[in-house]
């Protein structure tokens, strides 16, 4: 029962957002907009036990002492508690919400994102490597498409944006359709498979 | 209950793949023996577990940063498959695994996913609950607390798939900068070039969701992938007359496809 | 000296990196920009609305994301108010209101009248299955703005109901909800012309959809941002940083061919390490 329960809720609720995407129903789109809330509220509580779990590994470090440890987890649950009861109390709109999220969340995730510009010239250095003609072609075809993207590429070879575009609308497309086929394809599967209870390992051990 | 405008066609189509994945599934239950081929990077998961042990430190398995309420839901539930098979190596082997999290309701699922694989291995008492961690539901600040426990606990295999983003190639970088055996997956497209770059071994696409049939070996789940072949011959088939009408000058499939 | 390079320190190659970005940002090239045909189209549509017309600019990207996006949203952000559009903002990612009052803040919105140029429905959680929820009842889906208004008592709401009375959307797109969501729920089955400010990585994903004439127009990151600015005949932030951006790319390019020179003198016959798989 308490494997069965589950899979049999997966596969109503499952079962009832599909038809609802496809068939223009009033009662059908009414019972998929209170599903969706459902979806909302256990989301919520989901996040409050996530958030549990932060605290509790967080406490135990600041319990722990080790090194600058409890300095950072401190300040992650100062900084976690003190945003919440800044939003529950003011509101977001509020200047002083604006003001943490415009002066400390926006750079701090920003810089994280800007990073990758930095890891992908270590990752290209270390990894593209002409190993064979298919990894040349590839070499070959990245340069292309850099350069064709910055102006730069356009003052060392006028044709060079030309031949970016057909890069992109012809072999990588073909390759991108494929792929995106494939995965849609693959997706539909593992649903199925979950909705029908052969893939449960979502639920906590083996598949079958 | 009349079917909606402009997805009539996407219906049948959707009934036409599920119809092969059943028929299937059913001519894999009645016995008729199935074999994939190999996928290297599943195969290498038990290496990358033995490295672990070998080295006495821990393994990383992020089940992507997906949720289970969108488009990349398959992605999440791909991940979670696999990893309750690594779960299991880990228990079997005494390796510690760190579980990080970033969306709040795949949280519960990872704890149970992880807590059942050490149960079945009879190693209960090994589980270690707060291994399983939620680092935030925000992307970033998700990838720059991973950042911080892969430099401090060092692990030796990293394996990441299900479905990431801007972050998937930060992360990997990371993991190979501290020497950790890299097994990610992800059938996120724009991603899928920053792991091949940075990883020792990489899912692509629809291996990610072939990943649980391949490592449970159980019939029904096997049939379902021989289904997919089945269901992307009949899209092939599609683009094919689709291109050969639309190239005679009619317009017939297009219209059809847009009803 | 091969060794030494081939084991070169990462933080070597960030710092060249970040020189290639920081200097051409302080001492400006002028390379110059090209307008990509994804983005003449879009400014095309703007330019083809009468004044008035009410357009979605849904904000589906994090604070990280929207680092990429600022300029081309504010671009466009300019290029609506100058046509005297209304702008119903929203978000379909939690962060997405917050960064929307940022947007209209730092572009020519600020000086038009909030409520009835310009409104922020806020946040609606359920990613894709909200946008459909939205896209058939807006006011049903937010009936209160981001600031705490009633949605349907605001002037600019007044005879919107559902996305088929808006006469373009775009969405300010880095991840998931983002375009296909957006084609999936309300491009094609509500014919409503969809359009997007988008980050560089996701940009060959949406070539299916430009070819299929989904997509409507795209301003793709700050090369998309410089074009559009050029258009309407101002030097933004977009402009500024493409001259960082073609030196940065001349500097991995660098680095890929130093790094392959390396591993070609340092190859030993029959070893094969690393490379592309």
């Amino acid at each position: 029962m308490k494997r069965e329960l589950p899979i049999a809720v997966a596969f109503v609720v499952g079962v009832l957002m599909i038809v609802s995407f496809f068939f223009t129903s009033k009662p059908l789109s009414n019972a998929a907009e209170i599903v969706q809330d459902w979806g909302v509220i256990v989301s919520a509580f989901a996040l409050g036990l996530a958030s549990v779990n932060l605290i509790q590994i967080h406490a135990k470090k600041i319990a722990r002492g080790k090194g600058l440890d409890w300095l950072y987890s401190g300040s992650l649950i100062v900084s976690m508690i003190g945003m919440a009861l800044l939003g529950i109390i003011k509101g977001p709109t509020h200047k002083t919400y604006q003001f943490w999220f415009d002066a400390l969340f926006v750079p701090g995730q920003a810089t994280v994102y800007a990073m990758t510009g930095f890891f992908i010239a270590s990752a290209a250095y270390r990894a593209f490597r002409v190993r064979n003609v298919d990894a040349a072609i590839l070499l070959v075809s990245a340069a292309i498409l850099m350069l064709a993207n910055v102006p730069i590429g356009e003052r060392l070879w006028s044709q060079l944006p030309a031949v970016g575009d057909w890069l992109m609308d012809v072999p990588n497309l073909a390759g991108q359709r494929g792929m995106l086929i494939g995965a849609g394809i693959g997706g539909i599967a593992s649903g199925l498979r979950v909705l029908l209870g052969i893939e449960r390992s979502y639920l906590g051990g083996s598949s079958s | 209950m009349t079917l909606a405008k402009g997805r009539v066609f996407s219906f049948w189509l959707l009934v036409v793949i599920i119809g092969c994945l059943l028929y299937s599934m059913w001519r894999a239950k009645k016995g008729r023996p199935i074999s994939i081929r190999k996928i290297a990077g599943l195969d290498a998961i038990e290496e990358a577990i033995g490295r672990s042990t070998e080295m006495g430190r821990p393994v990383h398995y992020c089940p992507g940063i997906g949720g289970i309420g969108a488009v990349e839901a398959p992605q999440t539930f791909a991940g979670l498959a696999i990893m309750s098979h690594v779960a299991r190596l880990t228990a079997k082997f005494d390796v510690p695994i760190i579980v990080t999290v970033r969306q709040p309701e795949v949280f519960p699922m990872a704890e149970e996913t992880v807590r059942q694989a050490y149960l079945e291995e009879g190693k209960g008492d090994a589980y270690e609950p707060t291994n399983i961690r939620f680092l935030s539901s925000q992307q970033f600040a998700y990838a720059a607390a991973l950042f911080g426990i892969m430099a401090r606990e060092k692990p030796a295999a990293n394996f990441m798939m299900g479905a990431f983003w801007a972050e998937a190639l930060m992360l990997a970088e990371v993991g190979s900068e501290v020497g950790a055996l890299q097994i990610t997956g992800t059938a996120q497209l724009s991603q899928v070039p920053f792991f091949v770059a940075s990883s020792d071994y990489t899912l692509i696409g629809e291996e990610l969701f072939a990943a649980a049939a391949y490592l449970s070996r159980d019939q029904m789940q096997l049939g379902s992938i021989l289904g997919q072949d089945l269901a992307k011959a009949i899209v092939a088939l599609l683009i094919i007359i689709g291109v050969l009408t639309t190239s005679a000058g009619s317009d017939y499939l297009s219209k059809l496809m847009r009803k | 000296m091969l060794d030494r390079l081939a084991r070169m320190d990462r933080r070597v190659i960030y710092a060249v990196v970040f020189l290639s970005l920081s200097i051409p940002l302080i001492w400006p090239i002028g390379l110059g920009v090209s307008v990509g045909p994804e983005t003449q189209k879009l400014y095309d549509i703007i330019e083809s609305l009468p004044s008035g017309s009410a357009v979605i600019v849904s904000m589906d990207t994090s604070p990280g994301g929207y680092g990429e996006l600022a300029s081309g949203t504010t671009a466009l952000l300019n290029h609506m108010a100058r046509k005297g559009l209304r702008v119903i903002g929203m978000g379909f990612f939690d962060t997405g209101p917050s960064l929307l009052e940022t947007a209209f803040g730092g572009s020519e919105f600020r000086n038009k009248e909030y409520g009835k140029d310009y409104v922020n429905l806020g946040y609606l959680a359920g990613g894709e299955t909200a946008i459909a929820a939205m896209a058939r009842d807006i006011p049903g889906s937010f009936p209160r703005d981001y600031r705490g208004n009633v949605t349907s008592s605001l002037p600019i709401m007044e005879g919107i109901k559902s996305v088929r009375d808006v006469a373009l959307i775009v969405t300010i797109s880095s991840g998931t909800p983002g375009v296909p969501e957006w084609i999936r729920q309300v491009g094609d089955p509500m014919k409503v012309p969809i359009a997007t400010v988008l980050v560089a990585v996701n940009v060959p994903n949406m070539t299916p959809y430009i070819q299929a004439g989904q997509l409507k127009g795209m301003i793709p990151s700050m090369k998309g941002a410089a074009g559009y600015e050029s258009l309407m005949g101002v030097r933004g932030l977009g402009t500024a940083g493409m001259d960082a951006q073609s030196v940065s790319h001349l500097v991995i390019l660098a680095f890929v061919i130093l790094g392959n020179v390396v591993h070609l003198a340092s190859k030993k016959p029959g070893v094969s390490k690393g490379g592309v798989r």
